[in-house]
């Protein structure tokens, strides 16, 4: 019988051996599973990297946030997706995230167009067997709320590029305006004009900054 | 000499003098005045209805009725009315008592205009009886006040009157002067009727003077401005008469035939004016005696004579003897000649006419040369008597002019001074005016400029507590995002766990997997601490009190040690709530603070400064307490920085002690009632 082998990055050890626990316990039809997990950033890079040169992993299992946000140099799971797809890309890639904001969901598939995307809330037994199932046979696979971003963004036909996004992103989550300077390559004039051009986009002008991230929710883009 | 200027055509002229004057007397002037009492009192209804046959009569009746009167300005103005109508009669007792009262309480009330017009009313009676330096003198009364009271037309009106006495004196040069003084009054109010008048004064006193070409130039002059006043007037004869004496005694005979012809057959001139009318006859017939044309003389002085003697007029009823005596002395009828000469010298001693005395005097001793010596005799005593009385009268003239010249001369000296003195006092006012709203306006700015001052430090203030706030704020919402990220990556993650491997545990029953149960379970319970610790430190995050206004003062305090090396301690109530005080109590006190430290550092010299912030139920009380040089609280002035204490204490109701003296330090205590924000 086949084997598979998943790798699990996640800076929480307890959600790694949850998994294991499940699906090397988990019976298929055809193969058996086995888990490999990692508890960094950089624990993960590490064994993507060594997987290109010796077993590669049938699944990568992806979080976002890998380290607590107040380091200096925050590194995510996005980035390590970005990496698997260009180390390994016959390995295959699911988010397993917290984040259930269309932001995040659109950006990763943006950037990474993984084979899955799992938002932690709904992971259980059954649904993270299907998963492995689905994305082993036919993917992808979305959870519930992944599906609901995907489709809001689909139905829109705006087109905002990655700055946009961005300070759109950081003024919700309550940036200061002189503060997205630091996120964002662009003057503190370059922003405060994209905001206001965001406002017409989203037909808010002349009203609040509130009124525009309530806008930008509805239509999908956070 | 004498006897040369003594031409019997003056007697002719003299009668029109006096005709012109009287034609000349006040009238509307004295309408007004018996008008200003409204009282229909008795004494006005009898004057308002005086009639010509019981005129005198009811004028004793109204004077008696008037003495009556209590009021004094009514009696005066009764009496002043009363003495006016009396001045038309002739009757000198009544006029001249009435007069005098009506002057007197004129003087009295201070009405000047009465007085005027009572001194008028006297020298109008008394050129009529002939008293003419009297006369002379109150004209040059009334002319005064009138020339005081800026009463021009009256003033030439004097002028005028004083003019034609001078000229009846034979002060011909003093009326001239006099007439032109009227004329220069009269000129800018038009009033040709009295620019005639003085023409017509001004033509016989050149005549008198012989000068001929003058004196016709002057009649012209009369005549334009008879012209522009009534062209129908009858005077406009009068004046031909004179304008004929002129040419008669230029020897031009024919000229004055013709105008004598113009006024004789004038249509009715007779009846118009009868006297005119004989006047002229006789200078006619004596033109054509002169020219030599003797034939039908006689009739015509004869009729002369007749109308004359008919109508009284006795001045020149002497002259028509006299031109009658000439012409039989002419036709050498000696005897007639003397007749009509002897007839002359009568009328005339009768009435009174020395002139025509004089004449007839030197004509007697001609046609009577037996007693020519007696009349010669005669002659020369009255022509001496009468040219010192002339001389007499003329300097009494001259001397009342110059006094009323002096007087009006004063006059003006005194207007110009007030004049002078008015535009003085009203620049000096106006400058200390304008000085005063310069000096007010410079306090205002000055006031101005400190509170915009106070304003912008008060402004600086309130942004260094509006951003102590905003850190506050900043550091409050830093610690929310914390909490969040806390519960997000840590406690979701690891329920998150728990969850899954719980699940996959939950299939089996294995001893082992009970073990890794329960040790899963008791993770759940770590989960549990970790909760509530995130849950206490959101609660003391809310608790925590940050004193903002502290915050401030504090750092106020850290600069100023900064800067100064100055030692600063600083206590202050820590169960007050200061950040609920209000923002003006606040900014204030903080710069009060300031201020003082300010002071501590320049002029205390010190090297330890205590604050204190104090609250005493509804009031605080900041202290702020050097060890510096000190100074003597009675002598020193308040320099700047305690005058801006000072005020900023006075907008908040408080007031400051200050405590000190040389060497022993400095405590300034402020004291400030407060309401809670």
């Amino acid at each position: 019988m086949k084997t598979i082998r998943i790798l699990a990055v996640d800076d929480h050890e307890m959600i790694t051996t949850g998994y294991k626990y499940i699906l090397e316990a988990a019976e298929f039809d055809d193969f058996k599973v086995k888990m490999e997990s990692a508890n960094s950033y950089e624990l993960g890079a590490q064994k993507i990297m060594d997987s290109a040169r010796s077993f590669l992993f049938d699944l990568i299992l992806l979080d976002i946030q890998l380290t607590p946000s107040q380091e200096k140099e925050p590194h995510s799971g996005e980035e390590l997706g970005v990496l698997a797809r260009k180390v390994v890309p016959d390995s295959k890639v699911v988010f397993m995230s917290s984040f259930s904001d269309n932001y995040r969901i659109n950006s990763i598939l943006e950037n990474v167009n993984p084979e899955g995307y799992m938002v932690k809330s709904e992971v259980d037994e059954k649904s993270l067997i299907a998963m492995v199932k689905t994305v082993t046979t036919c993917p992808p696979y979305y959870s519930q709320k992944a599906l609901v971003a995907i489709r809001k963004k689909v139905a829109n036909d705006l087109i905002l590029d990655n700055k946009d996004k961005k300070i759109l992103y950081h003024i919700s989550i309550g940036t200061k305006t002189i503060d997205i300077v630091n996120f964002v390559n662009l003057s503190l004039a370059g922003i405060e004009n994209r905001k206001r051009q965001l406002k017409v986009v989203f037909g808010v002008e002349k009203q609040n900054d509130m009124a525009l991230i309530t806008e930008a929710k509805n239509r999908g883009f956070l | 000499m004498n006897a040369k200027i003594l031409h019997p055509f003056y007697y002719g002229l003299f009668c029109l003098c006096v005709l012109l004057f009287n034609g000349c007397n006040r009238k509307n002037s004295l309408k007004d005045t018996s008008e200003l009492s409204n009282k229909t009192d008795s004494v006005k209804i009898i004057l308002d209805n005086l009639t010509p046959k019981s005129i005198s009569s009811d004028l004793k009746k109204a004077y008696y009725l008037a003495l009556t009167e209590k009021d004094d300005s009514v009696k005066s103005n009764h009496l002043s009315a009363i003495s006016y109508e009396l001045s038309f009669l002739n009757d000198s007792l009544y006029f001249r008592r009435a007069n005098k009262l009506a002057i007197q309480l004129a003087k009295k009330v201070q009405d000047s205009t009465a007085l005027a017009n009572n001194y008028w009313d006297l020298a109008s009676f008394l050129q009529n009886t002939s008293l003419v330096d009297s006369s002379y003198y109150y004209y040059s009364e009334a002319l005064k006040i009138f020339d005081h009271t800026n009463d021009k037309f009256s003033a030439a009106r004097m002028l005028y009157n004083m003019a034609v006495i001078q000229s009846n004196a034979k002060d011909y040069t003093g009326s001239e002067i006099t007439t032109i003084q009227a004329i220069e009054l009269l000129k800018p109010l038009q009033k040709n009727l009295n620019l005639y008048y003085c023409y017509n004064n001004l033509g016989s006193v050149a005549n008198a003077l012989k000068e001929y070409d003058k004196a016709l130039d002057y009649y012209d002059k009369s005549l334009f401005y008879l012209e522009k006043h009534q062209p129908s007037s009858n005077l406009k004869y009068k004046s031909f008469n004179n304008t004929a004496m002129v040419y008669q005694e230029m020897g031009n005979h024919q000229k004055a035939i013709s105008l004598f012809e113009k006024i004789i057959h004038q249509d009715s001139i007779y009846f118009k004016d009868t006297k005119l009318y004989a006047v002229a006859l006789s200078n006619y017939a004596q033109s054509k005696n002169k020219l030599g044309d003797t034939t039908r003389i006689l009739p015509l002085l004869q009729k002369a004579l007749k109308i004359k003697d008919s109508i009284g007029e006795f001045n020149s009823l002497a002259l028509t003897n006299f031109q009658l005596s000439e012409y039989y002395l002419g036709i050498k009828d000696t005897a007639t000649a003397l007749q009509y000469a002897l007839q002359s010298k009568t009328i005339a001693k009768q009435s009174n006419n020395n002139l025509r005395l004089l004449q007839t005097l030197e004509l007697i001793s001609k046609i009577d040369p037996h007693n020519s010596l007696y009349y010669t005799q005669e002659y020369i005593n009255l022509n001496d008597s009468l040219q010192l009385a002339e001389r007499a009268v003329r300097n009494k003239f001259t001397k009342i002019r110059f006094e009323t010249d002096e007087f009006i001369a004063q006059n003006k000296l005194l207007s110009r001074q007030r004049q002078l003195l008015l535009g003085i006092s009203v620049a000096i006012l106006l400058l200390a005016g304008a000085t005063l709203i310069i000096l007010d306006q410079r306090r205002k700015n000055q006031k101005l400029r400190f509170e915009q001052l106070q304003q912008q430090k008060n402004q600086e203030i309130f942004n260094l507590l509006l951003t102590q706030n905003q850190k506050v704020e900043e550091g409050k919402q830093l610690e929310k995002k914390r909490i969040s990220e806390e519960l997000h990556d840590g406690i979701i993650g690891k329920l998150f766990g728990t969850r899954l491997i719980l699940a996959s545990l939950n299939n089996k029953t294995d001893s082992e997997i009970i073990e890794k149960r329960a040790e899963y379970i008791k993770s759940l319970q770590n989960i549990e601490e970790e909760i509530r610790t995130i849950s206490h430190e959101l609660n003391k995050a809310s608790q925590e009190k940050i004193h903002n206004f502290i915050v401030s003062i504090e750092e106020l305090i850290h600069s100023t040690q900064e800067s100064s090396k100055i030692e600063c301690h600083f206590q202050y109530d820590e169960s007050m709530d200061w950040d609920q005080l209000k923002g003006e109590i606040k900014i204030n006190i903080y710069r009060i603070i300031q201020e003082s430290f300010q002071n501590c550092i320049k002029h205390a010299q010190a090297s330890r400064v205590e604050l204190s912030l104090i609250n005493q139920k509804d009031t605080l009380k900041i202290i702020i307490q050097d060890n510096g040089i000190g100074f003597n609280t009675k002598k020193s002035k308040k320099g700047i920085g305690l005058k801006n204490i000072h005020s900023r204490l006075k907008k908040l109701n408080g007031h400051y002690s200050i405590e000190s003296s040389v060497n022993q330090g400095t405590q300034l205590t402020a004291t400030i009632p407060y309401l809670l924000d």
